[in-house]
This record gives C-alpha cells, sequence and structure tokens, in this order.
C-alpha cells in the first residue's frame, strides 16, 4: 500500500462543542455568538476561572463524540475569547462592553463562558446599549446573592459581591432580578435590598420546577420583557466540580441544574453566561469538564427556543 | 511562660478575623486558636504542616456571608432564621506554634504547656493542626490544669497514629485521669474499616462508646446526635476533636490517611450542629487536614465548617426578624 492510500484522519481545532470558528462579520440575527472570558482575578474568590473557557472546549468535544445526538446548535460561533486588560480593570469594563455592544448590534446573542461574575454588568451594560428598545430582566442561577453595597465604584469597579446590584441598577432595579438555586445562609441586608425580587433557594428548586417560568413573568410589571440568564456553577452541590465558592454539600445536582435552564427557555433569553467553574487543568478536560460542558449545552439549547410565554 | 509562639503567625489570616496576641493576653470565656503545624511521616501521606493556615483560610470563607454583611446577620430562605456572628465575643489567635515541622516530644510538651496555660487563664484552647498524634499533647495539658471532662473524638480511627518514632497509641490510653470511673469518659464517632482489637477492648475497658461511620449511614445522624447529648449529661465538661480523617475520601481527599466510607461533610456539620455542645466545650482539636492533596479544598473547607458547628453558640446567636 502506498503512503496515498493511508487513511488520514485529522481532528479540528477545539471550539465550543465544535462550533464553527467566526468573527464579528459572521454574526447576524439568530446566531449565538459563544465567547471565553480569560478573567478571574480582579474580585475576591479563588482565581483560575479564566481556563474554563479553554477546558470546556476540549471537553465539549469527547461529549460530541461519545454522545452524537446532541450535535451543536447550527447558529453558534465561537468568536474566541473577549479583549481584556489584565492590570486595568476600569479599561477591561471599558472593553467588555464596547464588545458585547458590538456583537449584540448584529442581531447576534452573546454566550460568555470562564471567567468571574464581577465582569459581566460590564457586559450586559453593552447589552442595553445595542438594544436600547429592550426591557431586559436578569435571571441568576447561583448560591450566592451578591447583592452587596455598592462601595467604592471608582476604586473597585469589578466587585463580585456586589455585581447583581450592578445589574439591578442597569435593569432598573432589583424588582428587574430573579435569583434562583441561592444557599440557605446569605446576608441580611442583601435580602433587605432583594425584598422585591423572586427569590427561590436551591432546596425550594428540587421539589418541584412546574410552573416556575409562569410564577416568575406573575411578578413583572411587564410581561413584554427580555431575558439575560447568568449561571454560575456554585450552584452544584457535586464534590467533583471546583468553583470559585467553596463546597457545602447543599445545592443542585447536575440533572436538576439542566432541567432548569431548560425550564427557562419558555422564556426569551437574549444574552447569557456561564461563570465560576474552576476547571482542572489536565489536556482533554477532566468528568468535571464534561459535566459543565453538558450545562452550557442546555444553555444554548435554551437561547435557541422561540419563547413560548413572551414575544 | 517561655515563648513558644512564633513572633508573627504564618498563616495570612488569622482565625475568624480574631486578633493576634500572645498568651499573657488570655482573659476569662476567650476563644484561644493556636496552630501546632507537625507533618504527618511515613507510611501516612504528609501535608499537615499546612493545616493551620488552610484552616484560618478556610475559615474566613466560610464565614465570608457573616462578614459581607454590615449587620454579620445571615438569612435562611428555608427556615426563615436569621443568624448572627457574635462580634463582640473575645477571640485570640496565637500564631502557630515556631520551629515545628513534625511531632516531636518536644512538640507534644510545647501543646501541652500551652494548653494548661489557655486553659488556667479562663481560656478555650483551640488547636489547629497538625498531625493527629499531637491530641496526646492536648490532652495531656488539659489533664494537667483541669480535674475531669469526656473526650468527644469524631474520627475514622480509634488510635493516635504512629509518627516519627512515637508509638501509636489508644485513644482509651490517653485518658490518664479518671476520677469518676462511673462515668462513659469516650465517644468516638464515625469510625471507619478494620481497627485493631486492643483498641476496641480499651473503649470497652473504660466504658467508652463508638458510633460507627457505617451506622450513621444506615441509621441517619440522629443516631450520632443521640450519642453525644447522651454523653453531654454524663460528662459536665468536653474536650472535642475533629480528625478530618473521618471524612470519605471521595468528599475531602485532603488527609494523611484515606477513608472509603466515612462521614460527608454534610453529615460531619449536621452531627456537631445538632449536638450542639458548644457550652461544655473545655478544649477543641482540629487535626489531619493536608490541604496540597485535596486539591479542589474540599478539606479544609468541610472541616473548618466542622469547627464553627462545634462553637456554635459561642460564636452565633439566633435572632428574630
Amino acid at each position: 500500500m502506498s503512503s496515498a492510500d493511508l487513511p488520514v484522519s485529522m481532528l479540528s481545532v477545539p471550539s465550543f462543542f465544535g462550533a464553527p470558528i467566526g468573527d464579528i462579520e459572521d454574526l447576524s440575527e439568530g446566531k449565538i455568538a459563544v465567547a471565553g472570558l480569560f478573567c478571574d482575578h480582579f474580585s475576591e474568590g479563588e482565581p483560575g476561572a479564566r481556563y474554563a473557557a479553554r477546558q470546556l472546549r476540549y471537553a465539549s468535544l469527547p461529549v460530541l463524540t461519545h454522545r452524537p445526538n446532541i450535535a451543536p446548535a447550527n447558529n453558534t460561533i465561537d468568536v474566541g475569547e473577549l479583549n481584556i486588560f489584565p492590570i486595568e480593570p476600569q479599561k477591561t469594563l471599558s472593553i467588555l462592553k464596547e464588545q458585547s455592544f458590538r456583537i449584540h448590534q448584529t442581531g447576534a446573542k452573546l454566550l460568555t463562558l470562564g471567567g468571574d461574575y464581577s465582569l459581566i454588568p460590564a457586559l450586559v451594560s453593552g447589552q442595553l446599549k445595542a438594544r436600547p428598545d429592550h426591557d431586559l430582566n436578569i435571571i441568576r442561577i447561583s448560591r450566592n446573592l451578591d447583592a452587596a453595597e455598592i462601595l467604592n465604584p471608582q476604586k473597585n469597579p469589578l466587585s463580585r459581591s456586589c455585581a447583581t446590584r450592578q445589574l439591578g441598577e442597569h435593569c432598573g432595579g432589583s424588582k428587574s432580578i430573579t435569583l434562583l438555586g441561592v444557599s440557605d445562609s446569605n446576608p441580611l441586608e442583601e435580602f433587605e435590598y432583594l425584598a422585591g425580587s423572586f427569590v427561590r433557594s436551591a432546596q425550594q428548586l428540587s421539589t418541584s420546577l412546574s410552573g416556575l417560568t409562569e410564577q416568575i413573568l406573575k411578578g413583572l410589571p411587564d410581561k413584554n420583557v427580555s431575558f439575560y440568564l447568568s449561571v454560575d456553577i456554585d450552584v452544584l452541590a457535586l464534590p467533583s466540580i471546583r468553583s470559585n465558592s467553596a463546597y457545602t454539600g447543599t445545592g443542585l445536582t447536575p440533572k436538576q441544574l439542566n432541567a432548569l435552564i431548560l425550564e427557562l427557555g419558555k422564556l426569551p433569553i437574549i444574552g447569557a453566561d456561564v461563570t465560576g467553574y474552576i476547571p482542572d487543568l489536565d489536556i482533554s478536560g477532566s468528568a468535571a469538564s464534561v459535566t459543565v460542558a453538558e450545562i452550557v449545552k442546555s444553555v444554548i439549547e435554551t437561547m435557541s427556543q422561540e419563547s413560548a410565554l413572551c414575544r | 511562660m517561655t515563648k513558644l509562639m512564633s513572633e508573627s503567625t504564618t498563616a495570612s489570616t488569622t482565625y475568624a478575623g480574631f486578633s493576634e496576641t500572645n498568651i499573657e493576653e488570655v482573659s476569662q470565656g476567650s476563644i484561644v486558636v493556636f496552630g501546632v503545624p507537625a507533618d504527618s511521616t511515613l507510611p501516612r501521606r504528609s501535608g499537615c504542616s499546612n493545616g493551620p493556615k488552610a484552616l484560618r483560610r478556610a475559615t474566613i470563607g466560610a464565614l465570608g456571608c457573616y462578614f459581607n454583611s454590615p449587620s454579620k446577620t445571615v438569612v435562611s430562605l428555608d427556615s426563615g432564621k436569621a443568624t448572627r456572628f457574635r462580634s463582640e465575643v473575645i477571640g485570640l489567635d496565637l500564631g502557630d506554634l515556631a520551629d515545628c515541622t513534625e511531632v516531636t516530644i518536644d512538640t507534644l510538651k510545647q501543646v501541652e504547656q500551652v494548653t494548661a496555660g489557655v486553659h488556667e487563664q479562663g481560656g478555650l484552647p483551640v488547636l489547629l493542626g497538625g498531625d493527629g498524634h499531637i491530641l496526646e499533647g492536648l490532652i495531656a495539658g488539659l489533664q494537667s490544669s483541669t480535674s475531669e471532662f469526656g473526650l468527644l473524638v469524631i474520627s475514622n480511627r480509634l488510635d493516635i497514629p504512629r509518627v516519627n518514632g512515637l508509638a501509636s497509641k489508644t485513644l482509651s490510653s490517653l485518658m490518664t485521669v479518671r476520677t469518676n470511673p462511673e462515668n462513659y469518659p469516650l465517644l468516638v464517632i464515625g469510625a471507619n474499616g478494620i481497627q485493631p482489637y486492643e483498641n476496641w477492648k480499651g473503649i470497652e475497658d473504660i466504658q467508652g462508646n463508638v458510633i460507627a461511620a457505617e451506622i450513621i449511614h444506615e441509621q441517619g445522624v440522629e443516631v450520632a446526635v443521640n450519642a453525644i447529648q447522651q454523653f453531654g449529661l454524663q460528662n459536665k465538661h468536653i474536650l472535642c476533636v475533629i480528625d478530618a480523617g473521618v471524612l470519605d475520601t471521595g468528599y475531602a481527599a485532603g488527609t494523611p490517611g484515606l477513608n472509603v466510607g466515612g462521614l460527608t461533610p454534610l453529615q460531619l456539620t449536621d452531627i456537631l450542629s445538632k449536638a450542639n455542645v458548644a457550652s461544655q466545650l473545655v478544649g477543641i482539636g482540629v487535626t489531619n487536614v493536608a490541604p496540597l492533596l485535596d486539591a479542589r479544598g474540599h478539606s479544609q473547607y468541610a472541616t473548618a465548617q466542622a469547627l464553627l458547628a462545634v462553637l456554635g453558640e459561642r460564636l452565633f446567636e439566633e435572632m428574630s426578624l
């Protein structure tokens, strides 16, 4: 047999679920731009989530190989990592807002993976700038409320502990915030700030998801709204998954989290993020990365759905 | 007293934000934390020398929800209860024992000296270990300064390990002072796996009790809670020892030994919260935390949570909303 007859099989460059790699000119209405956030060090908490996007690219390939029935949605495009300035938080905020603005201007939805929750208000701010006509509400799935008072925004522009409050300020107050999967212990003052918000603990969600989206909509004055979905991996009660919050043994199982995300697909989700996951830095992606990749897959499915309940 | 502690704690933060001070400052009713960074030696895995530092950091993490609240109060969405961290409590951190790398005779004497000193001045000694063998020094220190206490050990073993040439000892043999033979002076919660016959026999000889991890898995945490409460009725004063080795390796691998079938972190904190022995404590020891063996950091966090659960009402109070 000559060398020309040898079967040659090449693995593609890792991208999220094998999605095509593109740039802003490839985006348009109906597309989902998936981007990595290589930034986890400006705020409190353990660093390491900057590597999540890279690891999820590796880990999502075996998901495709072994589960061919969950082929990627054909509307996703991997646009690489968003630009940041590693030692300049104010410039990082500005450039994240600008990148989010430009991506949303194309009509595409942005899904960011990895990084720290403290960056998300900048991305939402850019989204609101691009779509000023949208009445945007936030759905945050996390163990923590992260609604502390905003102190010294000039000195500490990026702070996870007040990121939910920052999102509330961008979107018109605490009533625009829905918090799901929160832990059993959260600061009193943060609960008081969120008194008018829709808040459910992990324990409450683990019993039933029935009618959840209807309840979320019921509390909103205007039913003609869109939603931004923010998922923090710290909500998982799984010791093998490391997040930037310590493991407590309470929270949701991956199955419950997937079911919750898919339930939220009844709502119009026009932007999303998955933060907080700190991967083990092996080459091919560990079992934990594969689990998180499945959760990301659910987020993409949810973003791809036509809303059954509004718009 | 001879200066035993290092000039400044080697940890980057003090325990629960307590003041860093020296033993002369100990006052009646204070909680006095000190670290003993003594490592384990073969055949056990090393790494316990980082235990005190990791426990301090993990405790700050575990208290984050309190410290993020200006009123130091957290609310439970499920129970509707509010709990406040009692920042007015006198808490002191003496730092780590200086020049301590392994458990030696000298280390045990130093632990004994510090423990006795803290107890005599009315403080509650809280030892952050270090290899499990340092329990010998903690018990000796309390026995030299107090007449009677019961030993509550949360561990997968019925002995303290052999280390650095020091022989293994059964838990029952550590209780050398017993003024009331009718008492039931030793309770072990979470024992797991094959244990040497003499360890069982020793406990039986002093009318001790063992609640194995398997029984807790089968019957629930209430069986352990009831045993501790019964133990509390028979012993006015309790020395509580939390050996991180009691945790199942699947949840917390950062210990010198491995424990398949141990307690889950949730079971451990549940037992200690519900047992509520805070008012009876004369001392606490936390041992066998080897953080570098657990890349995910669960071991030190689960052990820090367990220690906070033992301190219970000394550090926290329930509030009405």
